[in-house]
């Protein structure tokens, strides 16, 4: 065959090529461009406030998985009553400065064990979102029990490397799924699992699903699999509380304000810095935490028979967002 | 027919680029460089409640601005030379490499536009275990959509660099 008509089939192949990949990103952009007109029509609405320049993330793993002390422990477990009032006045005046959703809920009947109401989580250790509300989601399980034992944990390198706390002692070097937690309370549940994977790597999820294929609890099997029925699994932290299904955080909080670009404050602080502000209640990150933690425990108070015994449920603020969240008893669907 | 060296065809492609690149095609590259980059931290932010928040390097995600603006440009003033329905639509190669950029490098823990494809029928575990190769590959994904419109860039520069169809 001459040159000449190699030379042509040659480019006619790479034109060909680039026809198709022309045709093909063509109509999967006017898809996409309609997938995202209507997913951000459903976006929640976001807080606003001065901006504050941030650094550069720090990456460090120090202390990672080690248990916190008593006095770290009680910074969680003994906040006062009077903080999260006064955060979640601060809330409803729209006086903070970070994003703290109060939105309606999908409601369920109670996930009842052993005569109690549970709160069910779903997350992954190398998650950002679960990391900066695990603060919150502590707090507000305080006020219903307590802790015995929480760890020190990060999200991933690959997805900002947020200081947090873990349920339990996650493996963070290996895939694999953490149950359980050392949360106590006459009250309520806590059920959580927790996607286990290298945390110096990326950020890797698991559906509830899976969770249950896990799970060799049949307590938690049958949580994975209500939480799968909802068919509302759509990312982490994917949770439950009282009767209340809240798909990802409640809150975005990384610092004393929305972060600018793409540094995250939280992702420079220590541990003790973080538990620090929450035992001082003077800033922004503080309030924006407790009033976080708030929302969460408004939506379990109506699922309790005996609310009125738990003080966090008598706090009128928290009477506020159940009304908000239209949470009241009697709008309860059993 | 003499092959063309490989000297002759950088100097032929170089200045084909010399003569697309007028004052007025750089201000279009500039301003369309600008619209790529406010296009991804808009995906970015429709994906993490208003905040701009992804874990791809802002010298990968201006990287792959830079490529797709230089192909748009490039491609532009081929349709313009050659008045070819193939070069005005290759601008889209871009585009769609700055949308998918957008689109990764906000997909998170929750990824609201991934997950809203359950609505027509891919499940739960499909879309997670997309996420997680994404999450785990994307500088991956950015360096090859970095070079697919490169090479695409070249190609068209390559294009209207020929004699038939020079820009004069």
């Amino acid at each position: 065959m001459p040159k000449t008509t190699r030379n042509n089939d040659r480019k006619f192949h790479i034109s060909m090529a680039l026809n198709i990949i022309q045709a093909v990103t063509i109509a999967a952009l006017a898809f996409a461009l309609l997938v995202v007109i209507s997913s951000s029509s459903q976006q929640k609405p976001s807080a606003s406030g001065n901006v504050p320049a941030s650094n550069a993330s720090v990456e460090t793993l120090s202390n990672i998985g080690q248990p916190l002390n008593s006095s770290e422990l009680s910074v969680i477990n003994n906040a006062p009553d009077s903080y999260f009032e006064e955060a979640g006045q601060m809330l409803l005046n729209q006086s903070l400065t970070n994003y703290i959703s109060v939105g309606k809920n999908p409601q369920y009947a109670p996930f009842i064990v052993n005569g109690k109401p549970s709160v069910i989580y779903v997350g992954a250790i190398s998650c950002v979102y679960c990391g900066e509300n695990r603060w919150a989601m502590a707090l507000a399980l305080s006020r219903f029990g307590s802790f015995t034992q929480l760890f020190k944990g990060y999200s991933s390198l690959g997805d900002h490397d947020v200081r947090t706390l873990y349920w339990n002692a996650d493996n963070y070097n290996a895939i694999g799924a953490s149950f359980g937690n050392f949360y106590q309370s006459k009250y309520i549940n806590f059920i959580s699992a927790e996607y286990d994977s290298p945390i110096d790597l990326s950020l890797q999820i698991q559906t509830p699903a899976w969770f249950a294929s896990q799970a060799t609890n049949v307590t938690y099997k049958d949580a994975m699999l209500f939480m799968n029925s909802t068919g509302k699994f759509g990312g982490t932290p994917f949770t439950f509380w009282g009767t209340s299904l809240v798909g990802g955080a409640d809150a975005s909080i990384f610092g004393n304000s929305i972060p600018s670009g793409n540094s995250l404050p939280i992702s420079n602080w220590t541990h003790a810095q973080i538990l620090s502000q929450l035992s001082s209640f003077n800033d922004q990150f503080a309030w924006s935490e407790y009033a976080a933690a708030d929302v969460y425990a408004a939506q379990v108070c109506p699922a309790l028979q005996d609310s009125n015994t738990i003080p966090v449920c008598g706090l009128p603020a928290i009477k506020t967002l159940e009304g908000l969240m239209n949470l009241t008893a009697a709008n309860q669907s059993a | 027919m003499k092959k063309e060296s490989s000297n002759g065809t950088i100097r032929r492609l170089g200045a084909a680029l010399r003569q697309v690149y007028s004052p007025k095609y750089i201000l279009l590259n500039i301003v369309t460089l600008a619209a790529y980059v406010a296009l991804f931290y808009w995906l970015v932010s429709v994906q993490n409640n208003g905040l701009e928040i992804t874990v791809v390097p802002s010298y990968m995600i201006y990287s792959l601005a830079a490529a797709s603006s230089v192909l748009f440009t490039v491609t532009t003033r081929a349709f313009l030379l050659r008045r070819s329905k193939l070069d005005a639509s290759a601008g889209a190669i871009g585009t769609a490499a700055m949308f998918l950029g957008g689109l990764f490098g906000g997909c998170g823990c929750s990824a609201p536009i991934l997950f809203s494809l359950v609505s027509i029928g891919i499940g739960t575990t499909g879309i997670v275990s997309f996420m997680n190769a994404v999450s785990a590959n994307i500088f991956l994904l950015f360096s090859l959509m970095i070079a697919i419109n490169l090479f695409a860039a070249i190609y068209y520069l390559n294009r209207i660099s020929k004699s038939a169809c020079k820009v004069r």
